[in-house]
């Protein structure tokens, strides 16, 4: 059975780069979705939150999830290299899969951001999230003190 | 991406979603350590709690609004005496706080009893699961209060040894919701409380009727539960093949299956249960069967969900193998501890099949060689738990192979595995998702070894170096560098070790679990060092003549080991923290507390 030309649509990034993608593969991120579904008719969408360097990423995931021939052992594989981006990118791409909420995208990169923490000390999570501490000296102890003594 | 935005941009939601992730209490606490917006989403979202402390009780609640389940286990003077202030210091803060927990963990509560019980469920009115296993004084009035909770789904008696039959019938009325009942070791507990049971509880999902003295009735009652998916009765003794016959005729539902340790029992008459449920998903048979024949095997070819299979201690055939490897593909866990008659060519025949497996009991299979371990790596690579205890003609080659293509390996067990040597830890080391290694017994490894596990395996949690003589301080200095969350660790009779290894260790602020006997190198000094860092391991306040070491050590919820005393005295700033290292059999650190 012929199927009929498959629509693509042009996603635009925050500065300006334009992306071709299938329909069907670009309706994994469901802000998408919403979008074509309701009868966007622009030449291209707009996508005011996702730069170019996270858009490309985002589509090369979206390109491998959307291929039915891709075993899970393959998906998993490709997850592995994927995630392996300084952390910065990391939580870059949580955002904007939030922004395009895209599921998939964001349970492996939540996964990969949960997987990361859980190595590093609490100053080391300061750092790598670019997070001010705080706590007063006092208001520090308490926390501390708190989580030892009071509960698991 | 600007610094100053991600704390703006990461919104709730989505530190949510971050957290669940986060399963482990130490990262959580970590998180909530952070910054103040972490601790404000760990604090809103959190829904469990297990206290440490019974004072701190009403303070959280306030700071807690979501939770739904409290765990009392790790609690000390959780008593009758106690409970009136506990319970009215929350209500005077948080009056409607009650009516929202649903679980409620009072697991080793031994200081509770008929009033102090009877008052936490006038308390907590809304209860479903509630836990008060290894109550050892709870009997039937316990039980009658218990029964008050109309909305109970979940109950977890195990232990509690005055239980009868007539407190089990009070339950069984008043909770007529139940779906997850355990009663194991409630030896008071006869066929007639089965039988009721089975009558009033019809939603009832999961039984554990392990090590009780019922008979084959309470098969027949069993059998007429159309909901029961799983079903656990490990040693009863007195339950004969007769009983099977009643199982295979009745339970349409059932899924898992214990029958581990009942001697009564012979394969053949499983063979009836077998035909009747071919969606089993798990059987544990484990040291019940003095062999399995051939003929039984042959009816797993029903068997094609079969996830988990337990044959501990049977003696099985190469076919058996075989059969296994055609028929049940889907297998996940295998259990052949101390089977005889394992063989090369029957591993190799069945990791043919079965290549989905993530767990496999191999321990006292002593004929493996490493073409078996080479199968099993090449064939299954999602392999998660291997156990290899006394299989001493492996070498070096078979920890070639498996950190070759068993990359998510988290368990491996290589205690008395005389053949293991530092070049093999080099090439287990690849797994770098390790959380479970035991090498005791294992001459041949030394600090080379060690280091090597330390550089390539951060998620350690667990090491068991029992008599490895070849491990000495600097083994443990790269441990304390490369192994961060090292919880258990056993040194015994690791003779090499002194003071200085002790204070490398006193790094390692997550250690929990620490054995040290048979150290003569180790004194008073080098605990000091460990009960100044190690700070989960010393948690009472209490004062004693210091006295030589030798002691075993364990976190506060398990106390037992050999006789022996230490104290360690540390000055903290203006106040004098003192740490009890105590290694009592059988005592409770709330014991200790008020006893000495």
């Amino acid at each position: 059975m012929s199927s009929p030309e498959e629509k693509t649509l042009i996603l635009k990034s925050s500065d300006n780069e334009e992306f071709l993608v299938k329909e069907s593969v670009a309706v994994q991120c469901i802000t998408i979705k919403n979008l074509v579904e309701d009868g966007c008719d622009l030449d291209a969408i707009p996508l005011l939150n996702v730069d170019s360097k996270n858009l490309a990423w985002i589509i090369e995931f979206m390109e491998k999830y959307a291929d039915s021939t891709s075993t899970d052992a393959e998906k998993k594989d490709f997850d592995t290299e994927f995630v392996k981006k300084p952390f910065n990118d990391v939580l870059g791409l949580i955002l904007a899969a939030n922004y395009l909420n895209f599921p998939a995208l964001m349970d492996v990169m939540c996964d990969a951001c949960a997987n990361e923490m859980k190595l590093w000390s609490v100053e080391q999570v300061r750092e790598k999230f670019h997070i001010q501490n705080d706590y007063t000296e006092e208001e520090e102890k308490a926390v501390r003190a708190e989580n030892f003594w009071a509960f698991e | 991406m600007e610094s100053s935005l991600i704390l703006t941009l990461l919104t709730d939601d989505l530190l949510l979603k971050i957290i669940s992730l986060l399963n482990d209490d130490f990262d959580r606490k970590s998180f909530r350590s952070t910054c103040k917006v972490f601790h404000r989403v760990d604090s809103l979202h959190r829904t469990h709690l297990r206290l440490l402390r019974p004072e701190f009780l009403s303070t959280l609640v306030v700071k807690f609004p979501c939770l739904n389940s409290v765990d009392l286990s790790a609690c000390p003077r959780i008593d009758d005496g106690t409970i009136p202030f506990l319970l009215s210091s929350i209500h005077s803060v948080s009056p409607s706080w009650a009516a929202k927990i649903r679980r409620l963990n009072l697991s080793r509560c031994s200081g509770l009893r008929f009033p102090g019980l009877q008052m936490i469920v006038s308390f907590f009115v809304n209860l479903e699961s509630v836990d008060v296993s290894y109550c050892c004084g709870f009997g039937d009035r316990e039980a009658a209060v218990l029964s008050c909770l109309a909305g109970l789904r979940e109950l977890n008696l195990d232990k509690c040894l005055y239980v009868t039959d007539v407190g089990l019938a009070k339950i069984v009325v008043g909770c007529p919701k139940l779906e997850n009942l355990s009663l194991k070791w409630c030896f008071e507990v006869t066929d007639i409380g089965v039988e009721l049971l089975s009558k009033k509880c019809s939603d009832l999902k999961r039984l554990d009727i392990s090590y009780l003295k019922v008979t084959s009735e309470s098969l027949l009652a069993v059998g007429r539960m159309e909901r029961l998916e799983v079903l656990a009765m490990v040693g009863c003794s007195l339950v004969n093949d007769i009983g099977l016959h009643y199982l295979g005729k009745g339970c349409p539902s059932l899924q898992v299956l214990d029958i581990s340790r009942c001697d009564k029992l012979s394969s053949s008459a499983l063979v009836s249960v077998i035909k009747a449920h071919s969606g089993l998903l798990q059987l544990h048979a484990s040291y019940s069967f003095f062999d399995i024949p051939v003929t039984f095997l042959h009816q797993f070819k029903d068997l094609k969900k079969l996830r988990t299979l337990r044959i501990d201690g049977a003696r099985v055939s190469d076919s058996s193998f075989q059969i296994i490897s055609v028929n049940c593909k889907a297998l996940v866990e295998i259990g052949m501890g101390k089977c005889g008659g394992v063989s090369d060519t029957g591993i190799i025949q069945l990791v043919s099949g079965c290549v989905n497996l993530k767990v496999f009991n191999l321990t006292c299979c002593s004929d493996l060689t490493d073409s078996s371990i080479r199968a099993i790596a090449e064939s299954c690579q999602d392999l998660s738990c291997l156990k290899l205890e006394c299989c001493n003609l492996l070498s070096q080659k078979s920890l070639e192979y498996l950190g070759s293509h068993c990359v998510l390996l988290e368990e491996i067990d290589l205690t008395d595995c005389f053949g293991i040597n530092d070049i093999g830890i080099r090439y287990l080391s690849k797994c770098s998702e390790l959380v479970c290694l035991k090498l005791g017994l294992c001459a041949n490894i030394s600090n080379k070894g060690l280091s090597y596990i330390a550089s390539n395996c951060p998620k350690i949690q667990e090491l068991d170096l029992y008599r490895c003589p070849g491990i000495s301080d600097d083994g443990l200095a790269s441990l304390s560098v490369g192994c961060r969350k090292l919880r258990k660790l056993i040194l015994s009779y690791c003779s090499a070790v002194t003071d200085r290894g002790m204070e490398h260790l006193g790094c390692l602020e997550q250690l929990s679990d620490l054995e040290l006997r048979g150290l003569p190198n180790v004194t008073g000094t080098g605990l000091r060092a460990i009960a100044a860092g190690c700070r989960r391991l010393a948690e009472s306040s209490l004062l004693l003549e210091p006295v030589v070491c030798g002691a075993m050590w364990k976190s506060r919820n398990g106390w037992s080991g050999t006789v022996g005393t230490t104290v360690c005295t540390e000055i903290e700033g203006k106040r004098q923290h003192v740490a009890l290292i105590a290694a009592i059999r059988g005592v409770r650190s709330d014991v200790l507390d008020g006893g000495w």
